[in-house]
């Protein structure tokens, strides 16, 4: 080993003394080099249909990109409409059925997207002025059924259900919501009741009011000769008819005039979604459109910059903190997020507004600014290479009325910004002073300290709408024993219950097509055998026998954890609740509503949590947060169901594990009280 | 007969039309054996450099599987210029990217750059193959992420072991009987010297091929390869296997339960030959004609109308020295294995006794063509085919003639390539079950 090394080093300094180059750190970087885009061609069709033509027959293959840039339009109470209409556009059309017009597409090799707001194709040469024929007739002639249009609707609905617990989903709805405002297309989202009141009628005038080619943006990029894809062009798309353009201007949307929390409570939630911002007025063409990418690479661009450096890399509060500077026509924004742990919200909003005051006030390095300057210069060099980026291009420059040297000078642009321009467009566009500081999380657990902060907090609902300041405090009379002692009269009363020694109980669920059965047999004080079935084979046998247990899972026996052996020693079977009576260690957690019942929350340990019926006193259901490998924690929880009088007890006979859009139901097919059992059915497995 | 003279000018139209532009490279060798290819493209200012080494798993001794591909983690440690940790630091930081892979047969590493920072790609792959520094820290911080990553690909991940269940019921001398992640019992169990012998063995410039694609002057980047590459002592010759498996004679079954798993799979695999093989190509078209998209054969049989199948997938997995064929697919409900092989059989006999059709054989074309062409599309592309073709095909213009080959395969060389491989009496037919269906 040592000898190679000093051959190694021999030949090291023989090779520096020799040649140009000192090989002890990275080379120095060549002049930024600049882009040869080609140079695109144009025309306008009478209907007002602008087409961009680049010819690149660097490969024998073309494509073709529609925006259908129409000014912005408030669905209202239609909302939902344009992307019903997008999910129903490119599926035949009245000249050629569904399977005749996709099986052609496979044919050739193609792709064809198309939408409400515009699509693209693309294919080898020899089949482009086909792909495109049948893109103007999928355009011009699509084919609404009611089969489809019911659908795509029952789709958008259950996407809708399926979000109503998805706190990242809702902080997002929410937070656009409040920032541009309810009466704004940026501002509304989709709901049941908008997408219910949507018919095939209201589809097919969308339609006809939207896809016009107006304001639409053709851009053929590939191996094409303009002369001849112009006529194509024009005897393809100059028959769509122009449509009348909407009258309708976006209202105003207003920054705040102070710092101020908006808090949307979700009780289902385990850690916080922040985001920090403001709305900003810059476009492309503004000068201040690089300093501030730049200046915003730098806060939070990336998983090198300051967010997250300081709240995960320092101060492991979260999976990852990014901010993002969007520009606009129509009205930019600021924008910086996180998802932290409950009890670091308040931290974490704390250390993001100080990054921002600190990024307005120091301003940035020389080595920030070097090294944001090339990660964006590298990533756009790199994006160039791809002919849908050189597309995009040359469609902004029309759309968004750049110089035709836009993106020829794109990387002189970002190359002259110096930290002084930084540090002035900070504090032009990130308003410290103005941001709205949107909290979506468990308020029972976070919102106390978010009132020790020095700004306004201000209550909405999942739907963004304006609200009272949720109550946590727990109703009076309702303590851990009266909930505890509700459930037990609930099921049949403390002396019956107390009579019980032993409970077994076969259930069965259906897993795919296959039988799961679960034997399980508890007895008093603590001990239990559970096992898994399917198709007669043991799949899981789980036996503590009160001192010490094992699992065994496909032929390996392993002794339970010890956390796992202290929790079943604490507990009393076959009814917990009566143990938790006098564990001074379960505490009241919380009231909730849930499927239109009130549940009285009780935190039975760490990660587990149980709600009883608030009406009935039943059990309702039980939640355990798993901690993932990240470092972040997902509920999953247990519904209980269908209770029925077993000598007088009352016991679920349906247990309901929700598993995405499925759920596992175990039914009870038996269950015995006081069954004959002894020490050696508890045996624990080596 | 106008009807045939239609298709025959049809025909010479696409044959016309077809692609015929170049990839043009230069190639040659320095002193200490590594091979140089250079593709040049001005079109944008993007440049790939590239190392691939002729060492993959197949080169792992029996008792130490898995050295190739931990050594595709270890050279990322540092080198005696850079320090753990800086390799993925160096390459973000000025707009890059990097990624590396390890097969049966090679171990590549990339770097993409803006084609000002060209010269940095050439220094980190040189330090690479100069002088990485293999210490106990690194190889004990690898033998964790490579741990990990078989949890994550294969012990944890349902049907992880079908793989190696084919491999193993395919050879049984060959070094493909085993995946390049190999065992972790063979990596726990390697001492410092023996990974050191393996670097000294196999990364040495004359087991490799340098491919630098992008925008570059041709004499300045000559100039910089000479500079980096050039002081890297040429290694020993570097040794080959050479193990001919004895031909299968008889169908083997087997069954296979996996604890992740709830669906059952049904394996139907056969043995193929090497990817330098002109078979291989016509297998590649079989597997297209069996399941490629919605409208080809098992797809729309067992998939879309008889409803028996969830998925059916014909693949193709080519290597250097051998290849393997499967044909995989998961029961509907209650429908049986047994069912399933029924009817990939049928469609196996079908193409075995009848010539396609012609629509079928056009689409084929206009598919291979396509694929064809995207994998030229882009520069990274391009730079791993010119270090593939050279290095394991022994023909870098397959690059531009590739499509060719395809394209001269003809319906009756599919039928007869059909009867030559996808034999009853020599493929092997695995049930792949859950582990709750054992009896």
């Amino acid at each position: 080993m040592k000898y190679i090394k000093i051959i190694l080093l021999i030949i090291f300094s023989v090779n520096v003394a020799n040649s140009q180059i000192d090989r002890s750190k990275p080379p120095k970087a060549g002049p930024a080099p600049s882009i040869n885009l080609g140079n695109p061609k144009s025309f306008v069709l009478d209907n007002g249909l602008k087409v961009i033509v680049v010819e690149n027959n660097k490969l024998p293959r073309a494509y073709a990109n529609l925006d259908i840039d129409n000014y912005p339009d408030y669905e209202g109470e239609l909302k939902g409409v344009s992307s019903l209409l997008g999910s129903m556009m490119g599926n035949g059309t009245k000249n050629q059925s569904k399977d005749s017009y996709n099986e052609e597409v496979d044919y050739m090799g193609a792709t064809l997207v198309l939408s409400a707001s515009g699509g693209y194709v693309s294919s080898l040469k020899r089949y482009f002025p086909r792909i495109l024929e049948m893109m103007a007739d999928g355009l011009k002639n699509p084919k609404f059924t009611k089969e489809d249009f019911e659908k795509e609707k029952n789709v958008a609905l259950e996407s809708i259900k399926s979000i109503d617990k998805d706190v990242q989903n809702i902080a997002n709805r929410v937070h656009s919501k409040l920032r541009f405002g309810a009466n704004h297309p940026f501002g509304e989202f989709e709901t049941n009741e908008s997408l219910n009141n949507i018919s095939l009628k209201d589809v097919q005038n969308y339609y006809k009011k939207y896809a016009i080619p107006n304001n639409a943006y053709l851009t053929i990029v590939g191996d094409v000769k303009y002369e001849e894809i112009k006529p194509l062009i024009e005897s393809l798309f100059g028959d769509w008819k122009k449509g009348k353009e909407s009258n309708y201007t976006l209202p105003q949307a207003k920054n705040l005039n102070n710092i101020e929390i908006n808090f949307v409570d979700m009780s289902n939630a385990v850690q916080s979604e922040i985001y920090v911002g403001n709305l900003m007025d810059i476009s492309m063409t503004n000068p201040d459109f690089f300093a501030l990418k730049l200046g915003n690479q730098i806060l939070g661009g990336s998983s090198t910059a300051r967010l997250f450096m300081n709240l995960r890399e320092d101060k492991g509060f979260t999976y990852g903190s990014y901010s993002s500077a969007s520009t606009s026509r129509y009205k930019g924004s600021f924008t910086a997020t996180a998802s932290v742990r409950n009890e670091v919200t308040d931290s974490a909003i704390t250390e993001i507004i100080k990054e921002i005051n600190l990024i307005s006030s120091e301003g940035v390095t020389d080595e920030e600014l070097d090294a944001a300057k090339e990660k964006y210069v590298g990533s756009f060099i790199m994006s160039t290479e791809q002919p849908s980026t050189i597309a995009n291009f040359a469609t902004n420059i029309a759309k968004f009325n750049l110089p035709e040297d836009f993106y020829e000078k794109y990387l002189e642009n970002f190359q002259s910004v110096t930290t002084e321009d930084v540090k002035r467009v900070i504090n032009k566009y990130l308003l410290k002073d103005n941001l709205r500081v949107l909290v979506v999380g468990k308020g029972q657990d976070v919102l106390s300290s978010l009132e020790g902060m020095p700004y306004d907090i201000k209550y909405f609902d999942k739907e963004g709408n304006a609200t009272e300041k949720p109550d946590f405090s727990t109703p009076t009379g309702i303590t851990v024993e009266s909930v505890l002692n509700n459930y037990i009269d609930a099921i049949g009363g403390m002396k019956k219950v107390s009579e019980v020694n032993a409970v077994s109980m076969l259930a069965e669920a259906e897993v795919q097509g296959m039988k799961l059965q679960m034997v399980n047999i508890q007895a008093k004080p603590n001990k239990q055998v559970m096992m898994m079935m399917m198709m007669g084979n043991t799949m899981m046998k789980m036996v503590f026998d009160g001192e010490k247990g094992s699992l065994s899972q496909q032929g390996m026996n392993n002794p339970l954890p010890d956390d796992q052996v202290q929790k079943m020693i604490n507990s009393t079977l076959p009814f917990e609740e009566i143990g938790w009576l006098n564990d001074g260690n379960v505490k009241f957690s919380s009231v909730e509503e849930e499927d239109g019942k009130t549940l009285h929350v009780l935190q039975v340990s760490d990660n587990s949590f149980v709600s009883y019926d608030a009406e009935t006193g039943l059990k309702y259901k039980q939640t355990e947060l798993a901690n993932m490998p990240d470092g972040s924690k997902v509920p999953q929880s247990t519904y209980f169901e269908d209770y029925r009088d077993v000598n007088g007890i009352l016991f679920p006979y349906t247990v309901k594990i929700p598993m995405g859009p499925q759920s596992l139901d175990m039914n009870v097919i038996n269950l015995t009280l006081n069954p004959e059992v002894s020490d050696s059915d508890f045996t624990v497995e080596n | 007969m106008i009807k045939k003279l239609l298709s025959f000018i049809v025909i010479l139209f696409i044959y016309f039309d077809s692609y015929s532009q170049n990839v043009d490279f230069i190639e040659y060798d320095l002193d200490n054996g590594l091979h140089v290819i250079l593709h040049q493209d001005k079109s944008v200012p993007l440049a790939v450099t590239s190392v691939m080494y002729h060492v993959g798993s197949k080169d792992d001794s029996p008792d130490r599987t898995g050295f190739a591909h931990f050594f595709e983690h270890l050279l990322f440690e540092g080198t005696e210029n850079i320090d753990r940790g800086q390799f993925m630091k160096i390459v973000e930081s000025n707009g890059g990217s990097l990624n590396a892979y390890t097969s049966n047969d090679e171990t590549y590493y990339y770097e993409f750059f803006p084609s000002n920072k060209l010269e940095l790609g050439l220094w980190l792959e040189s330090e690479r193959m100069l002088h990485p520094v293999i210490d106990e820290i690194g190889v004990k911080t690898q033998n964790e992420v490579v741990k990990e990553e078989k949890r994550l690909s294969y012990d944890n991940r349902p049907y992880g072991q079908l793989l190696p269940q084919i491999t193993q019921s395919l050879f049984t001398k060959h070094p493909y009987r085993w995946l390049p992640i190999g065992s972790m019992e063979h990596l726990d169990a390697a001492t410092l010297d023996e990974f050191i012998a393996y670097n000294k063995k196999f990364y040495v410039p004359n087991n490799a091929v340098l491919v630098v694609a992008g925008n570059f002057e041709i004499d300045d980047v000559k100039r910089k390869i000479s500079d980096y590459f050039g002081p890297i002592p040429r290694g020993e010759d570097v040794p080959r296997i050479n193990i001919t498996e004895d031909p299968i004679t008889a169908e083997i079954k087997k069954k296979f339960y996996d604890p992740n798993i709830q669906l059952p799979m049904g394996l139907v695999s056969y043995r193929i030959p090497s990817f330098k093989d002109r078979d291989a190509y016509v297998l590649d078209m079989i597997s297209s004609i069996l399941s490629g998209g919605k409208s080809s054969r098992l797809y729309k049989k067992m998939v879309d109308d008889k409803k028996v199948s969830v998925e059916v997938q014909a693949v193709n997995l080519s290597f250097e020295d051998y290849g393997i064929y499967v044909i995989l697919s998961l029961p509907v409900g209650e429908n049986t294995l047994q069912t399933l092989y029924d009817n990939i059989d049928e469609e196996i006999e079908k193409l075995k006794s009848d010539l396609i059709s012609d629509r079928e054989y056009e689409k084929l074309q206009n598919e291979f063509e396509n694929s064809f062409i995207s994998t030229n599309s882009s520069m990274s592309g391009i730079a791993n085919s010119l270090a593939s073709y050279y290095l394991l095909h022994d023909n870098v213009n397959l690059i531009n003639e590739r499509l060719d080959i395809y394209k001269s395969i003809t319906k009756e060389e599919i039928r007869d390539v059909a009867n030559k491989y996808l034999k009853k009496d020599s493929r092997a037919i695995i049930d792949y079950l859950p582990e709750s269906a054992k009896q």
